[in-house]
């Protein structure tokens, strides 16, 4: 076959149709990529406004977190009223997922002045998340004093998917504490670096301390069924409890009475030191379940856990908060053992 | 003129690519729980049909036998990618209601088979008509399955809420397989209706001629 | 039925079995879930199944008149298919329309079920049983498949305790604010007077399950029925629920590996069963005619792989998925039909004679 056979030739024909249609397809398609663009800032004002309901000018923020329990992703400050548009993924979800939202600060005169919007963005494994409507986003929605935290345990969080509410819950707090930040009320917590605090709600608990001893009041978290409790312990400057007294008994009406007795009038914990609340149970502060057969399993193990657990915080932690004059003797159990 | 209705008519009702020749099922089932993306599903078919309906037409004579599959197939991925672009700057939300599926449109059956059945063998007019007929079939069926679908499994149409009471199991795909068919069903006995009504008369009619031949 | 000739291909089987027989059988053996349903829930259950069963005898009416062109030339042929109608009636509409209604939950708001009874009863007889041909040409269980559909619909027929399964898995950081069984077994919140024994599981009188379900031991009444009967197989129910506990003993075992290592605890063996529609399903809808293997070596294959499938799923997914895997089996049973053949009627195995050749 010589090459003008070949020009001639049906093949050619055909490749020659082929590659025009693909030439004028692919020159239409570049112009029409550069004529029809959609820029990054057109898409990011999309998804705002899919966000705020209406278009707005933003302006990005630098993020910085103010709250373990979550993680700012993203900020903007709205330009058109002053309110702060916040991406948060809070933790402590379901299956230890997290929830994604982007929240909505309003801002009033220089200060934070609540919720207006909550939108969940993505989760991780949050099976129920179908269960979080706009009627319990609604919970959050409102005015807002200073200090205020949403509570995972408060009655509109009852939603059928307790943990992811719980997420979103600790999403809102860190969005209101970055954006009290933002406006220089950066709310420190003291109680960061303690150890066991996975059931003491430390932004409510406080302490006198002396040379001689540490008297904590201590609000704890609620575990399970068992309600938030307030518990006072005092510990002396060697690490044992001298006095402990339940304030406000948290649990679930009807299983007080369940409730150890020497937890109920505190005999169990007072004398021992950390060493000896941790040995109450086998493992240390770990929840050993329901019925367990330990010495918590009395009918209302979540309660008495929760107190044990609040003891085992007050008998870890006192060290730091003595009032010193020397050097205090170098770790012992507990203490500073995070830092 | 006859020659027009004729493809119209096809197109529309005797030749429904939805209900009587069963393609583009997959946007179908994917998207009929929604009667707005269904029916914005539909229009854009209906565009890139008569697009790609008239330039394949024509290109008839040009594109050798042997390569226009390939051929129709760039030219219908370009006016699917174009239509892509278009709707992402202008109408963001279809755009995301209609997700994966708008891609899909390239290997949608009825595009790829007008062209081949249709478009490489008649006029650029008569292809527009046949583009037009067979997308406003499309659309139509698809719309009627969306608002049946969208009314009894969200309770809704077009979203706006109208009742409480909702079969969640019509807004699933599953769901939408029971509709089409139920849909199918009842659309093929009403043309079989009309066929036999038609017949009928066209019986009663020769009879009559064959009469008055004999008087 | 009636004496007309009839022609057909051998064997010619000649019993006075009818499936109209059958299937008054099956209601007979019905009864005591109903009655027990009727204790337990008052007279919204009764309703219910009253509803149900009602539902679905009109549907296949109405589909056999229509089908049968009761309405064409202005009704001429009404009574003559009315007539015929009532001489094929055997009862299958009744006996779904009862297992539809026992499978589902009761709640205060009894209205609200009840529409969605009459869709359940009407989707399960005209689309699961009409559509491909009526008694005995369904290809899935209609009551099952009625019960899924409306599952998958009405969100408030499966959220109820007796399905919540998260339940026998031992604290694991699960807590989605429904009520759980293995709380309720094991101490009711703290409270011991109140806790759960598998004698109310049996019973049904400690936790709420669906009408038909809770009373395990009216079911237990229904299989020695149907057993003596010899309308199901006696072996066949067991073989599931044997195979599907221990499977569920084996597969809850794994909760307990975070807290320190497989536990293999035969305690939880009654709980298991006697929760949910396990039992239910065992007795009255795996063991459907059509929808079931025709050889025992099929049937066998059938059960355990069913059981296997609703242990798995079930403590996988925490849910009531009895239903789901009914018609799972039932759209694979053409498929073990056709590998595992039943010995055909009469056929013996000829013996290969060493000596020819």
């Amino acid at each position: 076959m010589t090459v003008k056979e070949f020009f001639k030739g049906k093949a050619f024909k055909c490749i020659a149709a082929l590659l025009c249609v693909l030439l004028i397809s692919g020159i239409f398609l570049t112009i029409m990529n550069s004529l029809l663009a959609v820029t990054d800032q057109e898409r990011f004002d999309r998804a705002i406004k899919k966000i705020y309901g209406k278009a707005v000018k933003t302006e990005a923020v630098a993020v910085a977190d103010y709250n373990s329990n979550a993680t700012i992703e993203e900020a903007y400050k709205i330009k058109d009223d002053g309110n702060y548009l916040v991406k948060a993924t809070g933790k402590g979800g379901f299956d230890n997922g997290t929830v994604t939202c982007w929240i909505v600060v309003k801002v009033n005169k220089g200060a934070v002045g609540g919720i207006e919007k909550v939108v969940i963005d993505s989760n991780s494994g949050q099976s129920y998340i179908s269960y979080i409507n706009d009627k319990f986003m609604a919970g959050f929605y409102g005015e807002y004093t200073a200090g205020q935290y949403f509570n995972p345990n408060e009655g509109f969080i009852k939603t059928g998917a307790t943990r992811s509410a719980t997420a979103i819950c600790n999403a809102v707090n860190a969005a209101l504490d970055y954006v009290n930040a933002l406006f220089g009320n950066v709310t420190v917590d003291i109680y960061e670096n303690c150890s066991y605090i996975e059931n003491i709600d430390t932004r409510n608990t406080s302490h006198e301390a002396t040379e001689e001893q540490v008297t904590f009041s201590i609000k704890t978290k609620s575990f399970k069924r068992a309600g938030e409790f307030s518990i006072n312990v005092t510990v002396d400057k060697n690490g044992v409890i001298t006095a402990y007294a339940i304030t406000t008994d948290g649990s679930t009406a009807g299983y007080g009475k369940n409730i150890h007795p020497a937890i109920k009038d505190g005999t169990l914990f007072v004398g021992k030191n950390l060493a000896g609340i941790e040995a109450i149970l086998d493992d240390g502060i770990v929840y050993p379940g329901d019925n367990a057969g330990t010495e918590i399993s009395t009918g209302a193990s979540q309660s008495n856990f929760l107190c044990l657990s609040a003891a085992a915080f007050a008998a870890a932690n006192y060290e730091q908060f003595l009032t010193v004059e020397e050097t205090p003797d170098d770790n012992e159990e507990g203490g500073n053992e995070n830092e | 003129m006859n020659k027009y209705k004729k493809i119209t008519l096809d197109g529309l009702i005797y030749q429904n690519p939805t209900f009587m020749l069963v393609l583009g099922t997959c946007p179908t089932l994917g998207l009929i729980s929604s009667a707005f993306s269904s029916m914005g599903m539909g229009l854009t078919v209906l565009v890139i049909l008569t697009l790609s309906n008239v330039i394949i037409s024509l290109l008839r004579k040009l594109i050798p036998d042997s390569v226009r599959i390939p051929c129709y197939i760039v030219i219908i991925a370009t006016l699917v990618t174009f239509a892509r672009m278009f709707l992402d700057k202008f109408l963001p939300d279809l755009y995301e209601s209609l997700g994966g599926f708008l891609a899909l449109i390239v290997v949608n059956c009825i595009i790829l088979g007008r062209a081949e059945a249709f478009a490489n063998k008649h006029t650029v007019a008569e292809s527009a008509v046949d583009g037009i007929a067979n997308g406003l079939g499309f659309t139509v069926a698809l719309t009627v399955m969306g608002i049946i679908c969208e009314f009894f499994g969200k309770g809704s149409l077009f979203g706006y809420e109208i009742m409480t009471f909702k079969i969640g199991m019509l807004a699933k795909p599953a769901g939408a397989f029971l509709v089409y068919g139920i849909c199918i069903a009842v659309f093929v006995y009403i043309i079989d209706g009309f066929e036999r009504m038609r017949r009928v008369k066209a019986n009663k009619l020769a009879r009559e001629n064959l009469l008055k031949e004999a008087a | 039925m009636d004496n007309s000739v009839v022609i057909s291909t051998p064997p010619h089987v000649k019993s006075k079995r009818t499936t109209r027989g059958i299937m008054i059988d099956v209601c007979i053996a019905l009864a005591p879930c109903a009655f027990a349903g009727c204790v337990f829930f008052g007279w919204q259950a009764l309703l219910i199944i009253l509803m149900s069963v009602f539902s679905c005898v009109a549907t296949e009416f109405v589909y056999f008149f229509i089908a049968n062109k009761g309405f064409s030339k202005k009704c001429v042929n009404a009574k003559s298919v009315c007539v015929r109608w009532m001489k094929q009636f055997d009862f299958t509409s009744v006996v779904t329309g009862i297992i539809l209604a026992l499978i589902l939950p009761t709640t205060d708001k009894w209205y609200e079920v009840f529409y969605e009874v009459i869709i359940g009863a009407v989707f399960s007889i005209a689309i699961v049983k009409m559509v491909f041909g009526g008694t005995g040409k369904n290809l899935v269980n209609p009551a099952a498949a009625g019960r899924v559909f409306m599952a998958i619909s009405f969100a408030a027929v499966t959220t109820y305790t007796a399905a919540n399964f998260s339940a026998l898995e031992f604290e694991s950081g699960i807590f989605t604010g429904s009520t759980n069984l293995w709380w309720l077994l094991n101490n009711n919140g703290g409270n011991p007077e109140t806790k759960l024994t598998v004698i109310d599981l049996f019973l049904g009188t400690g936790v709420a399950g669906c009408i038909g379900e809770t009373c395990k031991l009216s079911i237990l009444v229904g299989y020695i029925y149907l057993s003596v009967r010899k309308v199901i197989k006696w072996w066949q129910p067991l073989l599931f629920i044997a195979v599907f506990g221990f499977t569920a003993v084996f597969m809850s075992g794994f909760a307990f590996i975070h807290t320190g290592g497989y536990i293999y605890d035969m305690e939880l063996f009654l709980p298991h069963i006697f929760s949910g529609g396990v039992l239910f399903g065992a007795v009255f809808m795996f063991t459907d005619y059509c929808t079931s293997p025709k050889g025992v070596y099929g049937q066998l294959v059938y059960y355990v792989v069913a059981a296997v499938l609703v242990a798995v799923l079930r403590y996988l997914t925490k849910l009531e998925v009895t239903s789901f895997v009914i018609l799972l089996m039932n759209l694979v049973v053409p498929l073990i039909d056709k590998y595992i053949i039943a010995r055909p009627f009469g056929y013996k195995k000829i013996k290969a004679n060493k000596g020819d050749k």
